[in-house]
């Protein structure tokens, strides 16, 4: 078996270490004999659809951001048609902000994002930085069936992201205080988010929630970077891939995890 | 008038530094904090009794440069006030200051955070500022560097034209800094091509021309972004150099002689240190030097009896071994480190011992270390022995098992690692004696800021102390 995964403009979205995903990817993919080619995209490379089998890209500058922008308009069409075809993505920041209708700038002026997330990006002028815990939406673990439901990373961000199909009225407090989201919505929100805030700030700081899912692709604030800390995460994105290039049930050999789980211990104690 | 707040404050802080004394309290910015509460002026205030300041921020770099100019001051006999012991916030320059009885004989030689630069420049109005470079560093703190960029440009341009600003030409967002300003500017870098290489590391940040946003083209880069560039859609070009570092080689010996273009006389210089980065600061107290009009013979023996400071690349001796000490801070650090660390060992065997803490001064954000290029390090054929430890070690410990493309200290096939080579140890004072133990000559611990103390401690607790370490 083998992968090809496309980074998404790796010279221009790369400062906040999560070209560890691919790291991590890569390694966990050779350590079980997947074979894996990793392909570069960035400003005018050509987007072919079929072609790649998951996709990923990272947080940057807002300067390079804006660059990004006006070049993914151009690869906005093959994305929607792979993402629709059940292609995992992952990304991150900066381009989970743009995977969604727009991102409005302090000016004003809203940047255009391609509308995968039915989510936009307002900038704020409050930064969220901190480590962030998010315990993952209960869809996710019953529809993939996965048993470690936290995702620990590092958030820094000052855009807040809100999806269209949440907001304030459908979250209530529980007894604490703390806003929930009735079990109901998940299964019939077309974007869903990630995850609830367990420790940090999340999409807006608000409504508790973080990161974003439409079909196979994933939208977060965590850095840290994510995957090598959350080794449950890094194997379902590899297993969708394999399952859609391949039209068959996958099941991964397990790896020894346990330097990657005292990682990710030890960064929630540090949350 | 007498001003009553001033008096307090330097009365204040006096006492603070005082009692702090006599509890044997290395606080270094708490006087100046208690200062700065009761008169939100003083530093205006007191830097105004100084001669001048001279200024020097950068993300690499700040604390080797201030250091060889004072070296330089010493050497020429010039009396000077330097924040020496460490804090370069507002803070520590004001603790500094108040330890004179009169500051009108003194220059002032300050060491500013990049944070706090604009705010430092307004206050002191100095007469000269040496500008290093600009990379990613603690974003969680500084934020990104053309936020830092655009802050420092706003505080340049009030400048009055009998400033000098020193900047490094062969960072793109450096130069174009000079380009904007009304004050007059030297530029420094480098032209020995055969000290660069020709591919951009992963940890590049200014990649991108300042004018017009689109990528430059690099014939040379001597460490991260900074090079020979230009931008071939704009035009925009490197400023032409003042001071130029004709032709750098190393020593054996662990020291760089360095030819500079000007005339027979001044034309080269020795330094006890090693690496590209240091070829910068070494160039950077040099123009200033100069500007000074210091007498060249003064300049060249300030720059060669310079001693570098704690955890820049300083040797102890241990029994048959050696062991240098590494700060390691942000990502094109790291690389720079990881260079210099090869090309100390050369073809010997060595170990190594890595330390990443995530407090406040660290960067609590430990994401960074996945843009270093650990694989360099880790699959050195020479590296016998690797051991991780500090606050985040599992995170140091992940990110070397992930490094391990070539499987050297790894099994192949097999995500375990060897046991004998490879250790995650959380308690520090473990983890330094498993690095003394090891069975190769030169030893190496790389750590961050604050681990770094922790590990200055534990060595002194042992009798292994530098003389460097003293001040």
């Amino acid at each position: 078996m083998e992968l090809t995964i496309a980074h998404l403009y790796p010279d221009l979205l790369n400062i906040y270490g999560d070209r560890g995903n691919i790291i991590c990817l890569t390694n966990r993919c050779l350590w079980r004999g997947i074979g894996v080619k990793v392909i570069n995209l960035s400003v005018d490379d050509p987007l072919e659809a079929k072609k790649y089998d998951l996709f990923f890209g990272g947080g940057g500058q807002d300067r390079q951001q804006l660059i990004v922008a006006k070049d993914l308009q151009k690869k906005a069409a093959v994305l929607r048609q792979e993402a629709n075809r059940g292609v995992p993505m992952l990304t991150i920041c900066g381009t989970y902000q743009l995977f969604g209708h727009y991102f409005k700038t302090s000016d004003g002026i809203k940047i255009p994002g391609i509308s995968i997330f039915d989510a936009y990006t307002i900038a704020s002028n409050q930064r969220k930085i901190g480590n962030i815990v998010i315990r993952l939406n209960k869809l996710l673990n019953t529809k993939y069936s996965i048993l470690n439901t936290k995702l620990v990373g590092f958030e820094n961000h000052s855009g807040n992201t809100f999806i269209n199909t949440i907001n304030t009225k459908n979250t209530k407090s529980n007894t604490q205080g703390v806003k929930i989201i009735p079990p109901r919505r998940w299964l019939t929100l077309d974007t869903s988010f990630l995850g609830t805030i367990i420790k940090g700030f999340g999409n807006n700081g608000k409504d508790e929630t973080e990161g974003a899912v439409y079909k196979n692709v994933f939208g977060t604030y965590l850095h840290g970077p994510l995957l090598p800390k959350n080794p449950h995460f890094a194997d379902l994105l590899i297993k969708l891939a394999l399952e859609i290039k391949y039209k068959e049930k996958v099941v991964l050999r397990p790896l020894d995890d346990n330097l990657e789980w005292q990682a990710h211990r030890e960064a929630i104690k540090r949350t | 008038m007498i001003d009553w707040r001033f008096y307090l404050s330097l009365i204040t802080a006096k006492l603070t530094a005082f009692v702090l004394k006599s509890f044997h309290k290395g606080a270094t910015a708490a006087p100046g904090l208690y200062a700065q509460k009761i008169d939100k002026n003083i530093l205006k205030k007191l830097a105004r009794q100084l001669k001048f300041s001279i200024l020097v921020s950068g993300t690499n770099g700040k604390t080797t440069t201030t250091r060889i100019l004072s070296s330089i001051l010493k050497q020429a006999n010039i009396k000077y006030s330097h924040n020496r012991a460490g804090s370069n916030l507002e803070r520590g320059i004001i603790s500094q200051l108040i330890k004179h009885h009169h500051l009108k004989n003194y220059l002032g030689l300050w060491e500013v955070d990049e944070a706090a630069l604009p705010l430092v420049i307004e206050k002191i109005q100095p007469k000269i500022i040496i500008l290093l470079n600009l990379f990613r560093d603690q974003l969680d703190r500084y934020g990104e560097i053309d936020t830092l960029a655009k802050k420092w440009l706003t505080a340049l341009k009030k400048l009055p034209k009998e400033t000098t600003i020193i900047l490094n030409a062969d960072d793109p967002t450096i130069a174009w800094l000079g380009k904007q300003v009304n004050c007059k500017v030297i530029y420094f870098g480098i032209r020995d091509e055969l000290l660069g290489g020709e591919a951009l590391t992963h940890a590049s940040d200014a990649t991108f021309c300042p004018t017009c946003l689109l990528p430059l083209k690099y014939r040379t880069c001597f460490i991260s972004h900074l090079g020979i560039y230009e931008c071939l859609k704009c035009g925009s070009i490197q400023p032409k150099l003042d001071l130029k570092a004709e032709k750098v080689s190393f020593t054996q010996e662990n020291t760089t002689l360095l030819k500079l273009d000007d005339n027979p006389e001044t034309n080269q210089l020795i330094i006890n240190l090693i690496g590209n980065y240091n070829v910068y600061n070494t160039l950077a107290a040099f123009a200033s030097a100069q500007l000074l009009n210091i007498n060249i013979d003064n300049i060249k023996e300030g720059i060669k009896l310079f001693k570098p400071a704690f955890g820049r690349l300083e040797t102890i001796n241990f029994k048959d071994k050696q062991l240098k000490i590494l700060l390691v801070k942000n990502p094109t650090g790291f690389n720079e480190t990881i260079k210099a660390v090869l090309q100390s060992v050369n073809k010997n065997s060595f170990s190594c011992l890595l330390v990443l803490n995530d407090l406040i001064a660290d960067g609590r954000d430990v994401s960074w270390i996945w843009d270093v290029d650990l694989e360099t390090l880790v699959n050195n054929p020479n590296l016998k022995k690797i051991i991780v430890s500090g606050i985040r070690a599992e995170d140091m410990a992940t990110r070397i098992k992930y490094a391990n493309f070539q499987f050297s200290i790894f099994r192949p096939k097999d995500d375990q690692p060897r046991a004998g080579n490879f250790q995650l140890e959380k308690k520090l004072e473990k983890a330094i004696n498993n690095l003394l133990i090891s069975q190769t000559k030169d030893l190496f611990i790389l750590s961050t800021y604050t681990a770094m103390l922790e590990v200055r401690k534990i060595l002194n607790k042992r009798g292994l102390v530098h003389s460097t370490w003293k001040d």
